[in-house]
């Protein structure tokens, strides 16, 4: 049916799109939870240098998405009301401070006598923070989608990110040694937490005009995504707590899979449950009056 | 003050769609896009059944969505009411085209002709290579209207200072004009009718108004 007959799935953000929302939420989250890390001792390095790359591949991506990418430099003209702009102005300090928290790390600081990376690391988190929701603004400035407009998908997509971010943080410590208890317990609450914000937002938007084919979308998504970003990781943090020997392995698989699970909510949201709702009139016109 | 606003007669128009290839054919638009567009649409339930057409495109909304979320400025609001884009400032983020409730824009990223890889005899004249890969959209013939005015014409009223979407439809279904002139043509037009705003509850203010019957 012809759209504004009918509803029409947006085709303007494609995965390139839905990767910036990736690599800022799990990059930022990364920036996030190993600053955190650092303070009870845990390598800063490895993980800050992950998530500065996995938000420099989300903006990468946008360029790449972009129609006149030799003008990206115009994106910065509307600080006033564009949370893109601000996106992007606040990206600048984020990767300065990051390569400089980076660079200041214990194993570098000790070599060349650098002050601690605590306060670099410190702002790096707070301007990792101040990203995500300016990639949160930005979606729900979107008002020609419900999907999108539906205030509800910013807590979703905040913890989302995070929940990510501390996947990945899980992997990289397990990979480098042990991963203390309160970290699981903190991804256990962020799991649960995604979760009862994904049908908060879900429900709200069953509430709203919203067009039938984008709750169809989220209702298909609802099984996988529940599954691989929630049951998977829970049952092997469980496992993890029951079977100390193998925990680390068991903790690493329960951070790629609330991981995936948050990748494959954006991928879903930005690329095929988008859709411009169509047209509607209050009353059909009366014919034969004009003549 | 003037705030220049489009009125579509729904009972008048017949969906010929002479409107959109008028548009087409003065602002080059490749294939697929259309800034004036004619939606056909079916209303009520077997066997009451109506089809009703409904012409769109931008709304050149008071408030526009477009606006705020275009991080490079391109998208501006013009004193008269008019939404317009600056083509050389725009960068191609499609924030404007998700922003807007009436899939009134498009973007498309290569040069497509109506017939094959050549421009028609039109297209040669009026196909703008500057329109690729940016935002496009509607701008109510914002250049027409300019040069009328400065030749004293009055738009709405002088084909000359009119969108060629108005001075081409053929049942007089769409009428152009200054809503803040009290004595303007549509604003007669509106006191006499019943009319609405599409997505109007979405906080937009559209300048876009449908008269549905009689006043």
């Amino acid at each position: 049916m012809q759209w504004g007959a009918a509803s029409r799935l947006q085709q303007f953000w494609d995965l390139r799109a839905a990767c910036n929302f990736i690599g800022g939420g799990t990059g930022c989250g990364l920036l996030f939870w190993a600053a955190i890390g650092l303070t009870s001792g845990l390598p800063y390095f490895p993980a800050a240098l992950i998530g500065l790359m996995f938000v420099g591949a989300g903006l990468f991506m946008v360029w790449l998405e972009i129609g006149k990418p030799w003008r990206a430099f115009n994106l910065f003209f509307r600080p006033q009301t564009s949370w893109m702009t601000r996106e992007g102005i606040v990206a600048l300090p984020l990767f300065a401070t990051g390569a400089i928290a980076v660079l200041f790390d214990v194993q570098v600081r000790l070599a060349l006598q650098l002050p601690s990376p605590v306060i670099p690391a410190t702002l790096t988190a707070l301007l990792s923070l101040t990203f995500l929701y300016c990639q949160l603004r930005l979606i729900n400035s979107s008002k020609g989608l419900p999907a999108w407009s539906e205030p509800r998908v910013m807590p979703l997509l905040g913890i989302s990110g995070l929940t990510e971010g501390l996947g990945i943080y899980l992997l990289v410590t397990a990979f480098l040694g042990t991963v203390p208890v309160l970290l699981q317990i903190v991804a256990l609450a962020l799991i649960i937490a995604r979760s009862f914000a994904w049908n908060a937002y879900r429900s709200a938007l069953a509430r709203t005009d919203a067009p039938e084919s984008t709750l169809a979308v989220l209702a298909g998504a609802n099984a996988t995504f529940l599954t691989i970003g929630h049951v998977f990781p829970v049952i092997f943090l469980a496992l993890g707590f029951i079977a100390p020997g193998i925990a680390t392995p068991l903790i690493a698989l329960a951070g790629i899979a609330a991981t995936f699970g948050g990748w494959y909510l954006k991928i879903k949201l930005v690329t095929k449950a988008a859709y411009i709702p169509k047209f509607t009139i209050p009353a059909a016109p009366v014919r034969g009056q004009t003549g | 003050m003037t705030r220049y606003v489009m009125v579509a007669d729904l009972r008048r128009c017949i969906g010929c769609q002479t409107c959109t290839a008028a548009c087409k054919m003065a602002n080059g638009t490749p294939p697929g896009v259309q800034w004036r567009r004619v939606v056909d649409m079916e209303m009520g339930v077997y066997p009451d059944v109506k089809r009703v057409f409904i012409p769109t495109g931008c709304q050149h909304c008071s408030k526009p969505p477009c606006l705020d979320v275009c991080p490079s400025g391109a998208t501006q609001q013009r004193d008269d009411g008019i939404v317009h884009i600056d083509y050389g400032l725009c960068i191609g983020c499609a924030s404007c085209a998700v922003a807007c409730p009436y899939g009134a824009r498009y973007m498309v990223h290569e040069e497509q002709f109506a017939y094959g890889d050549q421009p028609t005899e039109d297209e040669k004249v009026n196909f703008n290579a500057d329109n690729i890969g940016v935002a496009t959209k509607c701008n109510f013939c914002a250049e027409v209207i300019d040069e009328g005015v400065a030749n004293g014409l009055t738009p709405g009223i002088d084909p000359e200072a009119t969108p060629r979407c108005v001075n081409s439809c053929i049942s007089g279904a769409m009428t152009f004009g200054d809503i803040d002139d009290p004595e303007s043509n549509v604003n007669q037009l509106l006191q006499s009718t019943k009319h609405f705003r599409m997505k109007n509850e979405e906080g937009t203010c559209p300048g876009f108004y449908y008269i549905v019957d009689e006043g």
